[in-house]
């Protein structure tokens, strides 16, 4: 029997510091056995269970494409009372990291061939969706899907994730990318400046036979949910992922309800008609 | 074999002789205190108790256990508990919790090896209850005190002598392994003896219908007035027999960490808390309402049952008086609500 | 009047003439021998309050949760005006609360009622070798009790006193708003603590093994602390993350830190109430300990707590004459 606490064994073997408040990092981890590394199948949107042995673990979305083969990477946040975001913080490249997954359910890829697909991130949140955008910008996947429309916030310039490949989107003609900050503090910016619900009204996507994924801050959840309604995105074409504490991620602990939910096997990715069911209790 | 008796007398010399093939564990007294441990004679079982202190559930799910251990290069081999076990004498509503357990830690979807192992390796002995307390109410959940789901061996206490009755397969080959301590016929009685135990339930609720009238009730006022004298302490969950919710810690050892799985419990302040500083559940109310909807809500929703077999520890045990007997009640009796109409 | 009347007559004219929002008292339980705390907001409800022998919890738990509001709520409302029923111990708590500015002496109104001792179901259980007490009816100090076999026995009150209560010398609250019935004055314990005195007597090392022994029952759940009015640390340390100072309790040495730690952040504050003793489960046999720590604030440093709004906590000043025995032997 398969012990489903038992994590595989990684390799840091590069870490990015990702903006000027330098609390979030980049990880990109190698997987000690190769056997193991093959078995890691994952979807876009999925997490896994991050260890730092003698320490603990956390629950943290897949930032890499299942497309990027032998690659698996995770954004993380750092924050002051986080043990387990602290530790990985401290980590060097070398150090070893256990992982546990991929856990949790996908985007529903499958739905959304052959459609327009508008992806909505603010902050930190962004991580699944770079992976979804990688997926879909992918050479054997990008003919599956049609327009791809890119909607990005972050508070400022420099807490933009990914800011190369940002870079990069915004030079292609296969994908649509707007790229918001609160507040330009940088004179040389260049892009929107603006909330994202804000922006959003005004690039006023297009809903039809579209598929929208929306994930940030619940602060942005709120004002940006209510926009893609009006813009006639219906409740089973808004799709967004949510965060909760958890511990197994295998539906064990009891700690990531969401009334009868579990996050970590039902979730955590669910349609806006799931989050409407669900009891305000996030 | 498979419906018999055994005289207390011979109940030493029984022990002696499944102790030569089987750990046994069985409820022992330590000054009011009932809790399950490793008997090695007769006279350290307490079998004149009405229910235990604290539930079977800690001889399958241990309240803190390894589930690996990584010695800084690698993993060490899994400890399973695979030394076969019998449980004696305890109830049957600890027995029917195990069966609610299952369909968490042994389903479809994951399978806990070591509760898995635990289960697959014990067999279930359990004593019928004869004198329920005032605070049971086991068959307002769809129990009995002379239930048999989860149970191998039913026994029953005659006085001088144990009827013992095969319920499962293993508890048939179980009782044949030790038919010399047993003999003669019990039939007849059980039915009988059943019935006069379930006469002395004084419990009439029903909580079949609970779970739907909780369908409307997670917006209502009434939670903060129900938990308003709750201090969060926990002792209802740790007494449960179904109450599941574990923690993950890493302790270190020398050069690497044993991953500990402990109790826990939903209505702790910690429980629910992100790194992040946001709490989903912040106050006690949300707490309370998160255990009482995860027992007769959310798990009937993914499971079909109550997550409670009505053993009535919480209501001994709380030290505020927080009665879940009177809370459900009043969720019975009061109007079906507009949300769930 | 009875003291249960004047209870009621007393909480319903503080709240209806809106001098305070709610009144903590007790109310009749669910099971034989046990008052539950109870929360009263309008003057309509004041029957539900009960007097009787079996009003054991300290009520003064409730109080730091009273003033402590939802941390997520922007705007948390005005610190309510609260009543609180006391016996001598839950208002010795109280005292130490306002001191340790945990609940706004102008927003307290306390109510002293006389306090006999409380009796409690655990002890007639041990006492009548009884699995369950279905029954008790008290008269004039004798107490006859119904277990479950329907068997009915009469005993002395004091044969039932919590445990807590057999030993309390300070019946009566010290610091009062209104009083209720005649307060007793203090009195002497009912019976010399035997148990308490063989630990102290023990030699330091088999003192040491009892705590361990004692411990060792522990299941962590941490309802000693939750029951505690001292213990209203928003995060509690052996909750903390960072840094974290707790093991996962599967070794006895993350109990033992458990318990020492709390233990040494009650010198000088415990009252004595129990509070933790009853909650406890498994039946940890917590006081023995407790109580060595308040009689070391009272041999050290002649200091009870809950007394006196005004005399500083022991461990919080210093003294030219404190007593430095304990730095430099041990025994």
């Amino acid at each position: 029997m398969k012990n489903p606490y038992r994590p595989i064994l990684t390799t840091i073997q590069e870490i990015t510091i990702e903006n000027e408040a330098q609390d979030l990092k980049t990880f990109r981890l190698g997987f000690c056995d190769a056997d193991e590394g093959n078995g890691f199948d994952y979807q876009c949107g999925q997490f896994a269970e991050l260890t730092v042995f003698r320490v603990g673990e956390c629950p943290i979305g897949i930032a890499s494409s299942p497309m990027d083969e032998g690659i698996l990477e995770f954004t993380v946040k750092r924050y002051p009372d986080g043990q387990v975001t602290n530790a990985l913080h401290n980590c060097a490249v070398g150090d070893r990291i256990g992982v546990r997954g991929p856990l949790g359910n996908w985007f529903p890829l499958e739905r959304m061939e052959g459609k327009n697909v508008l992806i909505v991130g603010g902050g930190f949140a962004f991580t699944t969706l770079r992976s979804t955008i990688r997926y879909i910008l992918h050479e054997a996947n990008r003919k599956r899907f049609a327009n791809l429309v890119v909607l990005y916030g972050a508070r400022n310039p420099g807490e933009l994730l990914y800011k190369d490949e940002l870079k990069a989107w915004q030079g292609r003609d296969d994908i649509e990318a707007h790229i918001t900050v609160d507040k330009a503090d940088d004179e040389s910016w260049t892009g929107h400046e603006g909330f994202v619900p804000a922006v959003l009204e005004q690039v006023a996507p297009s809903p039809k036979d579209a598929i929208a994924l929306v994930c940030g801050p619940p602060i942005m959840l709120k004002y940006t949910l209510p926009v893609l309604e009006k813009l006639g995105f219906g409740p089973t074409e808004i799709i967004t992922s949510l965060e909760m504490r958890m511990k197994c991620g295998i539906g064990l602990c009891g700690r990531c309800n969401i009334g009868g939910k579990y996050v970590c096997i039902d979730g955590p990715v669910f349609t806006y008609e799931q989050l409407q069911a669900l009891p305000a209790e996030m | 074999m498979a419906d018999s008796k055994m005289a207390k007398a011979k109940l030493g010399e029984f022990l002696a002789a499944v102790s030569a093939d089987y750990e046994v564990y069985g409820p022992k007294a330590d000054n009011g205190v009932v809790t399950f441990g490793r008997i090695a004679s007769a006279d350290e079982l307490a079998l004149t108790y009405s229910n235990s202190t604290v539930s079977a559930k800690e001889l399958f799910l241990p309240k803190t256990e390894t589930v690996y251990e990584f010695d800084g290069e690698n993993f060490v081999d899994d400890p399973l508990p695979e030394q076969k076990r019998v449980v004696l004498g305890l109830r049957p509503c600890d027995c029917r919790a195990l069966t609610l357990l299952d369909g968490t830690f042994d389903c479809e979807r994951v399978q806990d090896p070591f509760y898995v192992t635990r289960r697959a390796n014990t067999v279930l002995v359990a004593l019928a209850c004869d004198r329920p307390l005032s605070s049971c109410f086991c068959t307002a959940t769809g129990g009995d005190p002379y239930g048999e789901e989860g149970v191998d061996v039913l026994l029953s206490d005659e006085g001088e002598s144990f009827l013992a009755k095969a319920v499962t397969d293993r508890g048939k080959d179980f009782l044949e392994q030790y038919g010399k301590f047993f003999s003669g016929k019990a039939a007849g009685k059980w039915a009988e003896r059943a019935k006069a135990a379930s006469g002395k339930m004084t419990c009439d609720l029903s909580l079949a219908e609970v779970s739907q009238r909780l369908d409307g009730l997670f917006e209502d006022d009434m939670w903060e007035r129900v938990s308003q004298k709750c201090i969060g302490c926990g002792t209802c969950s740790y007494l449960c027999p179904t109450c599941y919710c574990f923690d993950l810690i890493d302790d270190k050892t020398a050069t690497g960490v044993k991953k500990i799985r402990r109790w826990d419990c939903c209505m702790f302040q910690s429980f629910a808390l992100h790194a992040s500083g946001h709490d989903p559940r912040p106050i006690t109310a949300a707490r309370f309402r998160q255990k009482i909807m995860h027992k007769f809500n959310y798990h009937p929703q993914r499971c079909g049952l109550n997550s409670c077999v009505g053993c009535g520890r919480c209501v001994r045990a709380c030290p505020v008086n927080l009665d879940i007997r009177q809370l459900l009640g009043d969720i019975l009796a009061a109007a079906p609500s507009a949300a769930s109409e | 009047m009875s003291v249960q009347d004047d209870i009621r007559q007393t909480a319903g004219q503080l709240l209806a003439d809106g001098k305070v929002d709610l009144v903590i008292g007790f109310a009749e339980g669910t099971l034989a021998m046990k008052a539950a705390p109870c929360f009263i907001t309008a003057a309509d409800d004041v029957e539900q309050l009960v007097w009787n022998s079996f009003c054991l919890n300290n009520l003064a738990v409730y109080l730091s949760r009273c003033f402590t509001p939802d941390p997520q709520l922007r705007e948390p409302p005005p610190p309510p005006k609260v009543a609180v029923i006391v016996k001598g111990c839950d208002g010795r708590s109280v005292v130490g609360l306002i001191k340790e500015q945990q609940a706004p002496r102008e927003n307290l109104t306390i109510i002293a009622v006389p306090c006999d001792g409380m009796l409690d179901a655990d002890v007639a259980r041990r006492v009548l070798g009884a699995e369950e007490i279905v029954a008790a009816d008290e008269v004039d100090g004798a107490v006859k009790i119904t277990d479950e076999t329907g068997k009915e026995t009469t005993v002395d009150r004091k044969e039932l006193l919590a445990e807590a209560c057999r030993f309390c010398t300070h019946r009566a609250a010290a610091v009062y708003d209104q009083t209720i019935g005649e307060l007793p004055a203090d009195a002497d314990p009912l019976a010399p603590d035997d148990q308490f005195e063989a630990y102290c007597q023990k030699p330091t090392a088999d003192k040491w093994r009892q705590f361990c022994s004692e411990i060792s029952k522990c299941v962590l759940c941490k309802a000693c602390r939750s029951a505690c009015p001292n213990c209203y640390c928003r995060t509690c340390f052996a909750d903390q993350t960072r840094p974290n100072w707790m093991g996962s309790g599967a070794k006895l040495g993350d109990v033992i830190f458990y318990h020492l730690g709390r233990l040494f952040h009650q010198a000088g504050r415990c009252v004595d109430c129990g509070a933790c003793v009853r909650a406890c489960p498994v039946g940890v046999d917590l006081r023995t300990f407790t109580y060595k720590l308040v009689e070391d604030a009272e041999q050290l440093f002649d200091f009870t707590p809950g007394l006196d709004l005004e005399q500083a906590p022991p461990l919080t000043v210093f003294a030219p004459g404190d007593s430095e025995n304990f730095i430099t032997d041990p025994e």
